[in-house]
């Protein structure tokens, strides 16, 4: 109804001449289409904005290598007393069972027959239990823990087997402008990879192909800003947004209580590397950066 | 004179008319009048000239102008002002928008194994209660049937067999599985980190698919079924 009208006006005004486009436009205002366009959203193209304002923040995916503890942590004072305790309690609780009435009766046996009360031909056993008993303490003396061959050098960073009983992360010094940084291996994000991608990528090019390590998400676990020094600032960029990956360094068997680490350093980008604990990251890194670790592992 | 007179007589005639048209209004004849009207007072109809534009007619209309129509929006929507956008104090509120579509893992088995069965049961509780605490969809829980390692000493040269303990030890095997299905993806990460970082030692744990293969390998070895199977396939190889 609205376009038949406004043909016919349209028509109208043709004969009429140009005088009367004004009203010609101020009456053509009822059509739903038009109407919409005031309450249309303002539908912005991702691409669009990127490329007509794009963020100052480059985007870095980094890895946070964690090697987990070897054995298990020392007990508390707290812990050890009730467990003790706790044991005390079962042991005086508990009743006698067959192994022990048998030991029992095999001694008081034995004890008869050197007397004399009984006969020998009542020995029922060649082997008694307390010989077995002994004989199984003797073989626990005598056995040797696989933990305690470990290489337990605290002092040397390098080795993978360092501080059995802590998290362990791998920090590298990468160079950042003229300064050497202590930090975690990062790559800068390139565009059509996803943030898990660079994140490997990071690790392949500082550690080498050889390392062997398990992702976890396709989400980032940490995350970290920083703003570059003056210097090193540009027009496209005013710092950096790190996204930080959890791996974690996989357990080559059931039977084998050490790590390996099979490292090809790319020396170009990393100087030098050293596997951390919680309380020794502060000396190396910064204090917010350590924070920011900090959260990831446990 | 008298001459005088009557042209006196109607202009006051006509003014009087023209002020009463102002009070009543004109009454229209036919709608193809021109920009004249007709006024009637007392039987007298008086012609208002075209000088008078302020009372002037908008009510006819010219059909075979091309002004014809022109502002006439019957039956149409008025042009309404476009809306005006309140700023809204307070917390900006994000756009609800789902960026990718959930995603929801296949049926996953949690595998707690290890040689010391006090710990196996007490990490297979541990694990199980997690998943109860984080409302996944539990298929089953089971324990696979437990396989023996018999481990020989080789003794040195210097060494001699103690008087009870023999050559042979046997190290028992024990596994229990958690069976989860529907577990969403985000979840997944979360849950392996803390299953990762709360196992006790010796204790194995491992995540793998569901398959066709570890759903068959809990069923018992069939003797009798296997027997006569082999008795078909030789009947069948023979022909």
């Amino acid at each position: 109804m609205a376009t038949q009208l406004s043909s016919r006006l349209f028509h109208k005004i043709k004969q009429g001449g140009t005088r009367w486009f004004y009203s010609y436009n101020r009456c053509i205002v009822s059509d739903k289409q038009s109407l919409s366009k005031h309450l249309k959203r303002e539908v912005h193209d991702i691409e669009q904005v990127s490329s007509q304002c794009p963020s100052p923040w480059m985007l870095q995916a980094g890895v946070c290598l964690i090697r987990l503890p070897l054995i298990e942590e020392d007990l508390s004072e707290f812990q050890k007393r009730y467990i003790s305790l706790k044991e005390q309690m079962e042991y005086e609780n508990s009743i006698l069972n067959e192994w022990e009435l048998e030991k029992i009766k095999q001694t008081q046996l034995m004890n008869d027959i050197e007397s004399g009360k009984r006969d020998a031909s009542e020995m029922d056993f060649k082997v008694s239990k307390q010989d077995y008993e002994d004989d199984y303490n003797q073989a626990f003396k005598e056995f040797t823990e696989s933990t305690t061959e470990l290489d337990l050098n605290d002092a040397d960073f390098k080795n993978i087997n360092r501080r059995p009983k802590d998290y362990l992360v791998l920090i590298s010094k990468q160079k950042l402008g003229n300064d050497t940084v202590w930090m975690l291996p990062t790559e800068e994000w390139q565009e059509e990879e996803n943030l898990r991608q660079s994140a490997e990528r990071a690790l392949t090019s500082h550690c080498g192909t050889l390392v062997d390590a398990s992702f976890v998400s396709n989400a980032p676990s940490g995350f970290y800003k920083y703003k570059f020094p003056k210097n090193a600032r540009t027009d496209a960029y005013v710092g950096a947004k790190l996204f930080i990956y959890n791996a974690f360094v996989p357990r080559v068997s059931e039977t084998q209580s050490t790590a390996t680490f099979n490292l090809d350093i790319d020396l170009n980008k990393m100087l030098d590397y050293a596997w951390v604990a919680k309380d020794e990251m502060r000396s190396f890194l910064k204090p917010k950066y350590s924070k920011a670790i900090d959260e990831i592992i446990f | 004179m008298y001459i005088l007179y009557l042209w006196c007589k109607h202009v006051l005639q006509f003014f009087v008319a023209v002020l009463l048209s102002l009070i009543r209004g004109p009454k229209i004849k036919d709608k193809n009048m021109s920009l004249s009207c007709t006024w009637h007072l007392w039987g007298k109809s008086f012609r208002v000239g075209k000088c008078l534009p302020a009372i002037s007619n908008s009510l006819r209309h010219y059909r075979n102008r091309p002004t014809h129509n022109i502002g006439r929006m019957h039956g149409l929507e008025k042009p309404k002002p476009p809306p005006v956008r309140k700023k809204e104090v307070g917390t900006w509120k994000p756009e609800e928008y789902k960026a990718v579509k959930e995603n929801h893992l296949d049926a996953l088995n949690f595998i707690v194994s290890g040689y010391d069965i006090v710990l196996v049961e007490q990490y297979a509780k541990y694990v199980h209660q997690l998943m109860i605490k984080f409302k996944q969809n539990i298929l089953e829980v089971y324990a696979l049937p437990s396989s023996n390692a018999v481990v020989k000493k080789m003794l040195g040269a210097d060494q001699r067999l103690l008087k009870a303990m023999t050559p042979e030890i046997e190290l028992t095997m024990y596994k229990r599985i958690i069976q989860v299905k529907d577990m969403p993806s985000q979840t997944y990460p979360i849950l392996l980190q803390t299953l990762m970082h709360y196992i006790p030692q010796s204790i194995t744990l491992k995540v793998d698919k569901h398959n066709e293969e570890q759903h068959l390998s809990r069923y018992q070895y069939r003797v009798e079924l296997a027997e006569e199977k082999a008795m078909l396939q030789q009947l069948y190889d023979s022909r």
